[in-house]
């Protein structure tokens, strides 16, 4: 971060930090905004569910008739009488070929057991039971000392850690979720932990944990007889362009499946690169920023106007005798034909001299303003156009005039510089 | 707020977690949001914005990010949609010159120039167009890293310093133009 950065951010924060914060009058603001919309929440939900209460009720009405109907019951709004309706069917609950009663799966299941033989459908099955363990973690709540803070190496890039009650090692802190992970994997998933001689440490930082997301797609893959990994990619809550990717590999120790590492990664997708060089375009828009400044910082005039031989009153222009001169003092920037169509209507040259005619609004032309955004595209190898348009009042007398300018920028020995320029203006 | 102060906020109410949200955020979402458009009510306005939105999906919100970067997020996205309305000129001409009666100015600073030249730079970089603007605010204003800007904003690494790089210049070349010249 060099000069420039260091003064433009203590500014910034400077002055922020002064003068915006949020008010009490905000802040009861934004909590009486969301009483208001819970209330309103409220009683829509109540409305809508007295509404299909009711819709519910007119709806089961005739079943409900129907069903006294068929208990031989008169009903008030049925023509025939009760003995005429259709009798009841009774199901038949024994009904159960396609069903195999439960207790023989039970007993299929117990048998499989037995011979200790598992599908991998069952190993499957069982590993997003130890998953929905892991999701758990996220409401686990690691009971912490305020008191006892550990001052951290500002080279791990965290400042202090806290020290955790009831455990002293993160052997002893792991083994309360030994039912679905390892030591290792405990710690990568509560990382970041810090161990040494007096006890754990929690580092204080805002973290969030991936969930697995039961619901959206994985991939199961085997690697060996007793070790799986299971792998899912899903979105952020920042956008379309963030992805997390979980990795957990499964490993049966002892004849119980365990998670035994874990790891989670970024992905993040972007828009294609722009196509011309970032160094290309500061160039051009520094050729942009001289052509702004043609009429400030080129030339001096003289301090009051004299009369030229036509009658008109202009002022000498300093240090310049011809109009080629004049116009080719742009030249690094602005090349010298465009610069003479620029400056003509203003320039004259008379005995030796050159001299400028005022204008209503002071040498006039359109400048190129970074504040309405711009095009740019490559012509051919070093030749480039750059287009803008806005809406401008000031310079024009038309209401709501829109300039639409158009340069065109070439590379010439290492400087660029604007051979084309034209612009229009129209009414918006 | 550390995170486990935020993970314990996972089991509370949802007013709960706004209400620390406000608490810790709140402050740094409004300079965002001023930095954005230089224009204090309607930075007050979109800070607001942003909480009712938070409050409306926090249901929605799956961890997937912290809180912080959600909320960063959400800001600038509050504030690109509101320099996209039309009306927009006509509201910074009027909103900029009415807040420069409140209490920004009242509160005048011995300092007066200090102040004038922090006013300078706040206005110059809210007029830079918005892909440059949002970097330099995560990057003069957070302190961000390149890769924390880039999850946020979805600009790739080499993309994103370019655009740093170009936004300097062009806020450089403003800042010039008002007469500040720190090199």
């Amino acid at each position: 971060m060099n000069k420039f950065d260091r003064h433009v951010k203590q500014n910034v924060r400077g002055y922020l930090e002064e003068n915006i914060s949020i008010s009490e009058r905000e802040l009861s603001s934004i909590h009486q905004k969301i009483q208001n919309r819970r209330r309103s929440f409220n009683f829509a939900y109540i409305s809508a569910f007295t509404v299909l209460s009711i819709i519910l009720f007119i709806s089961i009405l005739p079943f409900i008739q129907h069903k006294q109907n068929l208990e031989f019951s008169p009903v008030p709004y049925s023509t025939k009488h009760a003995e005429e309706k259709e009798q009841p069917v009774e199901r038949n609950i024994n009904n159960t070929e396609d069903e195999p009663p439960l207790k023989e799966v039970e007993i299929e299941q117990e048998e499989i057991g037995e011979e200790n033989i598992e599908t991998e459908a069952e190993k499957e099955a069982k590993f997003l039971e130890l998953l929905v363990k892991y999701n758990k973690l996220r409401d686990y709540k690691i009971e912490y000392n305020h008191s006892e803070v550990l001052e951290l190496d500002k080279s791990t890039g965290y400042n202090v850690g806290y020290k955790i009650i009831g455990y002293k090692t993160l052997q002893e802190f792991s083994s309360q979720f030994s039912d679905f992970a390892t030591t290792n994997a405990v710690s990568k998933m509560f990382h970041p932990l810090f161990e040494n001689d007096e006890g754990l440490y929690l580092v204080a930082t805002e973290h969030y944990r991936y969930l697995f997301e039961v619901d959206e797609n994985y991939e199961l893959t085997k690697i060996a007889e007793n070790k799986y990994q299971i792998t899912q990619t899903t979105q952020s809550d920042l956008g379309d362009h963030v992805f997390f990717n979980l990795w957990f590999e499964f490993t049966k120790i002892d004849g119980k499946w365990l998670i035994t590492d874990w790891d989670s990664s970024e992905e993040i997708t972007y828009e294609p690169e722009p196509e011309i060089e970032p160094e290309i375009i500061s160039s051009i828009l520094y050729t942009l920023g001289e052509y702004n400044l043609m009429s400030h910082s080129y030339f001096e005039t003289s301090d009051d106007m004299v009369t030229l031989k036509n009658g008109k009153k202009a002022f000498k222009v300093r240090d310049f005798y011809t109009e080629f001169d004049f116009y080719n003092q742009f030249h690094l920037s602005v090349s010298k034909d465009v610069a003479e169509n620029i400056w003509k209507e203003y320039i004259l040259e008379q005995d030796g001299e050159i001299y400028i005619l005022p204008s209503k609004y002071k040498y006039y032309y359109p400048i190129f303003d970074i504040d309405y955004g711009y095009e740019i595209k490559e012509l051919e190898k070093g030749k480039y156009q750059v287009t803008q348009s806005y809406s401008n009042t000031y310079y024009s007398e038309i209401e709501d005039a829109i300039y639409n300018l158009s340069f065109v920028i070439e590379n010439i020995n290492d400087f660029y510089v604007i051979t084309g320029f034209t612009y229009s203006i129209e009414n918006n | 707020m550390n995170y486990q102060g935020i993970q314990q906020l996972d089991n509370e109410s949802h007013e709960e977690i706004i209400n620390n949200l406000i608490i810790s955020h709140g402050d740094e979402l409004k300079r965002m949001a001023f930095l954005y458009l230089n224009d204090l009510a309607q930075a007050e306005d979109i800070v607001q914005e942003v909480f009712i939105s938070v409050y409306k999906n926090l249901h929605k919100f799956n961890h997937k990010s912290t809180y912080k970067t959600w909320l960063y997020r959400i800001t600038i996205n509050k504030c690109k949609d509101y320099q996209k309305k039309w009306s927009y000129k006509n509201i910074l001409y009027r909103a900029h010159n009415s807040s420069s009666n409140t209490n920004l100015q009242n509160s005048v600073q011995d300092d007066y120039e200090l102040r004038q030249e922090q006013e300078e730079i706040l206005q110059a970089i809210s007029k830079l167009p918005a892909k440059y603007k949002e970097l330099l605010i995560f990057y003069y204003y957070k302190d961000m890293s390149i890769k924390e800007i880039s999850e946020i904003t979805g600009v790739k690494i080499n993309t994103l310093k370019s655009r740093i790089t170009r936004g300097r210049h062009m806020l450089k070349v403003e800042l010039e133009r008002r007469g500040i010249q720190y090199e």
